[in-house]
């Protein structure tokens, strides 16, 4: 009888003990919870394509192991039906700490896009050749995972984090080759830039968070530019609140100018794109900058509580006592892409001058930032997807050229293109397609990303904008100088050699790819520019 | 000054001035020892606001984890003849030190004036874990699960930096029997 | 006359205090009786009564003892090293209830505490491992931080399946909830018990794991340098850590205070909890002594693979189990 109670009592495990917040949690967490999942299903995807191309890394031989690209290509086309079931859908996930709309969705396409050519350019890469590939293929799509994240949080935690996935990823592929000194030094300056980025950038936060006593992007927008709170009523509280969420703001910026390669957190570019395997480079300079630049969007345009239709002088343009930070903005953008352009004239290594064009761009692409939330033909938020997808084609092109050559040649010297035009006539071309596409010749995609980002700036007007675009314009002109010194190497200088280079015909699938988005992107701009005009955002 | 507010002083020194100190010291050994301090400041400090599930997790994780794996890497690393630190001339020395100077002086500014949005205290529950737990799997629940990715590719990358590799063998290409990676680690 | 409650605090504090520093070397001398009992030698008798002041001639001579310190240690971390050793594990204990009620502090999260605690001894291991500037001490130091932050892993997870059964992390409240013979946890988490038992090893370093001081290969260890009663802090230290440890196999484990049934009320109640407490913490002390006399020392990698292959994919697997079983069974009530 007694042993029977102790079976009982054995039997019975304890009632858990009932917290507070139990019942709220069954009854409204959890399915607000089970129906975001619904709308998350890209992002699971490619974490579960991550998850399972390590884990079939372990019982394959290691001659299969390269094709690990094939399962990865796949983990980047599934998820696509996913968002283009949901494209127009416009919803907060998560209690809020993402979002569901055809801005992120479409940054989400262009981020699955474009790694397709990542790992293809793996694939075809000489020095990837012979290794277990499932730790790469699982970093690779772990960080696009980060970068889909970074396009949809609308919370500083998902926004923090999401970035971090993307830079420990990118660390870890920038020193992939760890045996090497130059990827070990790039990786540990990558690391250490990033960290102190990072730190900054949360110390921001935590300045936002304190002002505003949320998380969320927008609580700044909310709590500031409604006229009854009262900050806004007392004169001196107002000048405060200024200095404070300047610093904040300039804080914050750090952290997304590391990730775009913008100033002032520009220093790893060069280091970095030469000690990292050429294919990584090429993924951090469009995808990485790309997320960035999705991310900034959305910051700003939470920070002006709606993107479009707000004149320049409106209210929720200004920070505080008169700052407009689209004036930081165009200073930013204007060093940016002065200090880029001015680095790259004296560069003899290909990688290192792409990554001082790289950061040019980035100064290009602010320019978009600047005219977000104005009233132009088109928005800035639009300008920015056209520009990155010209960016896309080109500098991608560019890369898998260089990934070619460098197949043979293992060299990114500037020297060693030397003839170029002779070995290799096909890749010399394109190569040359692409710088023309880079400078912003017409008839390329660079012509007409440059020529909206400059109708955009001259729309807007005022003496700021004017200014831009001078610099810009004569930014330009001075890039020619250095893009047009490589078609010189390649077709006006004799090189050693005159041996063919030959080249795998997936790589020339890629270059032709990206000579086709080149051109195609120019013609039919205006119908790419109607697709991407309502990228709507929901705050 | 009341009783809880001298034990946060006790806490706020501990937390604030080791980490000053970290800035003249040259030997990493003890400046972790300092870091030491100063998490553990922060710990109490989290005790006190009766967050003692954070606290000790706090304590747990950084003192009890993070620190350990610092100082175990220092002691592996270690070596004399590498220089510590390089002199800075005066050219960069001096606006340096003024433009910190100045970025202090307007944080402070900041932190000392500025309205922050305080809300009342909120009455703690004892005990304060099941709240963390709901609040972990309700409203975080997303970025608990993304840090889950991070700490799986950090760990992935980690393992991938650090294998040990057969003496001669091109980089990454040899994988290791077992017995070979015994033999390395002994 | 009415206690002040802060006054009751410190007279339990001391009280417990007092019975585990006194505990110590009687824990000494009873690890040598039964080394030599089971090794069929006498041991130490002479001193007193059956060698009851053994310890005490100990520690006098411990105390007077010349101090000495290496040349290029780091003075103040060589200083310090033995102190942070022995401050977490003395504090770990007022966590611990010795008996029904009887509790320096009823902490909401009174596991996380104690294994908090224990964890940073490892501090003063490994730096006084480095400041004693000796390439013994600093392998010892080093040794011992990989092991106890290896088996920490191990151990936390164990845990977290023990409090999944519980429902809690006060550890008064998991005591309670084994007043019943088979309510243990023991017999609810056999697997969780043998891991967090084997890395309570691990954590003491004591044998089979104690390759942060193995006499064969690294002369002391991490204390190859401390003399005089610096030395004498960890030796006193890695026994109270022994108590503390031994004392939470009790509590989480093996019903605590309880006998395995209902205890009368009142104060004879509590006089027989803290009596059976006793009675269980030297038993497991006493295993820890058996195994140490016993069993071979672990080689080093030999350690690792047990650590991170065989416990934490066990423990992880355990609270996989644990959480369908935990969810079924309220699914089913």
């Amino acid at each position: 009888m007694h042993l029977l109670n102790h079976l009982q009592a054995l039997l019975t495990l304890p009632v858990a003990v009932t917290a507070p917040g139990v019942e709220q949690f069954r009854d409204t967490f959890y399915p607000a919870i089970i129906d975001s999942l619904k709308y998350f299903g890209p992002e699971t995807q490619v974490a579960v394509a991550a998850i399972a191309i390590l884990l079939l890394d372990l019982v394959l031989p290691i001659q299969f192991s390269k094709h690990l690209a094939w399962a990865a290509i796949l983990g980047c086309l599934a998820p696509l039906s996913g968002i283009g079931h949901y494209y127009e859908d416009s919803k907060s996930l998560f209690l809020g700490m993402l979002v569901i709309d055809p801005f992120a969705n479409f940054f989400k396409a262009f981020f699955l896009l474009g790694s397709i050519p990542v790992i293809m350019l793996s694939f075809v890469s000489r020095k990837l050749e012979g290794r277990r590939m499932g730790e790469y293929y699982f970093i690779l799509l772990s960080s696009v995972f980060g970068a889909m994240l970074m396009a949809s949080s609308t919370h500083f935690l998902t926004l923090f984090l999401s970035l971090e996935i993307l830079s420990v990823c990118s660390y870890i592929l920038v020193g992939y080759f760890r045996t090497e000194r130059k990827g070990a030094e790039a990786a540990l300056k990558y690391i250490i830039y990033g960290s102190i980025a990072a730190a900054i950038m949360g110390y921001g936060f935590s300045l936002w968070y304190g002002m505003t006593g949320s998380g969320e992007i927008s609580s700044l927008a909310r709590v500031f530019w409604s006229p009854e709170h009262e900050i806004y009523t007392e004169r001196n509280q107002q000048a405060l609140a200024a200095l404070t969420v300047t610093f904040a703001f300039l804080f914050v910026f750090v952290g997304f100018a590391y990730k775009i390669a913008a100033i002032p957190m520009h220093f790893w570019a060069p280091d970095v794109y030469e000690g990292a395997p050429t294919v990584v480079t090429a993924f951090l300079s469009v995808i990485s900058k790309a997320a960035g630049f999705a991310i900034l969007l959305r910051f700003l345009g939470g920070l002006s509580s709606s993107v479009s239709g707000l004149a320049p002088g409106d209210m929720a343009v200004k920070l505080w006592a008169g700052v407009d930070w689209r004036l930081i903005l165009i200073v930013i953008s204007i060093l940016t892409m002065t200090l880029g352009n001015l680095a790259a004239l004296w560069q003899t290594n290909l990688k290192r001058l792409m990554a001082y064009s790289s950061i040019a761009h980035a100064g290009y692409l602010l320019m978009g930032l600047s005219i977000l939330g104005t009233a132009t033909r088109y928005t800035g938020t639009q300008t920015i997807a056209f520009y990155l997808v010209a960016y896309l084609s080109m500098n991608f092109g560019a890369f898998a050229v260089a990934i070619l050559v460098e197949n043979r040649l293992n060299s990114s010297e500037l020297e060693d293109y030397k003839g170029l035009g002779r070995r290799a006539p096909f890749l010399a071309g394109a190569l040359t397609v692409f710088i023309f596409s880079l400078i912003g010749v017409p008839p390329t995609a660079g012509f007409m990303g440059k020529f909206h980002l400059f109708m955009g700036i001259i729309d807007v007007g005022g003496w700021p904008y004017y200014l831009l675009a001078i610099a810009a314009a004569m930014n330009t002109a001075l890039s020619a100088y250095y893009y047009l010194k490589i078609a010189r190497v390649m077709y006006f200088e004799k090189g050693s050699s005159l041996e063919l280079i030959q080249s795998s015909a997936l790589g020339r699938v890629v270059v032709v790819g990206m000579l086709f988005l080149t051109f195609y992107l120019c013609f039919c701009a205006d119908s790419i520019l109607k697709t991407t005009l309502n990228l709507g955002m929901h705050v | 000054m009341s009783f809880s507010d001298s034990i946060f002083w006790v806490f706020a020194t501990t937390a604030v001035v080791p980490a000053f100190l970290i800035l003249f010291t040259r030997s990493i050994v003890r400046m972790a020892f300092l870091l030491l301090g100063s998490l553990a400041g922060f710990a109490g400090l989290y005790l006190q606001l009766n967050a003692a599930f954070l606290g000790f997790t706090q304590v747990m994780v950084y003192i009890g984890g993070i620190l350990i794996l610092f100082l175990f890497g220092v002691m592996l690393t270690q070596r004399s003849d590498i220089p510590v630190r390089e002199k800075v001339g005066p050219a960069l020395a001096v606006p340096g030190f003024f433009a910190g100077l100045l970025l202090m002086a307007a944080l402070l500014f900041i932190a000392l004036q500025n309205p922050w949005k305080t809300h009342p205290p909120v009455p703690v529950t004892e005990p304060d874990t099941p709240v963390i737990g709901i609040k972990l799997l309700s409203t975080y629940i997303l970025p608990f699960e993304a840090v889950s990715i991070l700490l799986l590719a950090a760990m992935v990358g980690a393992t991938y930096i650090a294998r040990v590799q057969a003496p001669g063998a091109p980089d990454g290409q040899a994988e290791l029997s077992d017995s070979n990676a015994e033999g390395r680690l002994e | 006359m009415t206690w002040s409650p802060i006054l009751l605090d410190v007279i339990r504090a001391v009280l417990i205090f007092a019975a585990v520093m006194t505990l110590v070397p009687f824990l000494v001398l009873a690890e040598r009786r039964i080394s030599a009992w089971i090794q069929n030698r006498v041991g130490p008798n002479r001193v007193g009564p059956m060698g009851t002041l053994q310890p005490l001639a100990d520690v006098i001579k411990l105390v007077f003892k010349e101090e000495i310190v290496p040349a290029r240690a780091d003075r103040v971390l060589y200083s310090l090293g033995p102190l942070l050793s022995f401050a977490p594990a003395a504090i770990a204990f007022a966590a611990i209830p010795v008996g029904r009620g009887l509790q320096v502090v009823d902490m909401s999260v009174g596991v996380l505490f104690v294994i908090t605690a224990t964890s940073l001894a490892v501090y003063g291991i490994s730096f006084g491992g480095w400041a004693s500037n000796n390439k013994f001490s600093l392998l010892g130091g080093l040794r011992s931080s990989a092991q106890i932050i290896s088996y920490e892993i191990a151990m936390g997870l164990a845990l977290i399946s023990v409090i999944m059964t519980t429902g809690s992390v006060s550890l008064s409240q998991i005591s309670e909830g084994q007043t019943s013979f088979l309510c243990w946890n023991i017999f609810r988490q056999p697997i969780a018990f043998v891991i967090f038992f084997t890395a309570a090893f691990a954590e003491n370093n004591r044998l089979p794991f104690d390759l942060p001081e193995c006499e064969s290969e690294l002369v002391g260890g991490y204390h190859t340098e401390y003399s005089g009663m610096k030395f004498g802090m960890y030796f006193l230290a890695e026994y109270v850590a022994m108590i503390v440890m031994s004392a939470m196999v009790v509590t989480l484990f093996l019903g605590a205070w309880s006998p395995g049934f209902a205890l009368p009320e009142g104060l004879l109640g509590t006089v027989i909890s803290v009596g059976v407490f006793s009675f269980k913490l030297f038993a497991v002390l006493f295993f820890y002594i058996w195994v140490r006399w016993t069993l071979p020392r672990f080689r080093y990698d030999q350690l690792m693979h047990l650590g991170w292959k065989s416990l934490v994919p066990l423990a992880m697997a355990n609270i996989v189990v644990t959480g369908i079983v935990v969810t079924i069974w309220d699914a089913v009530q």
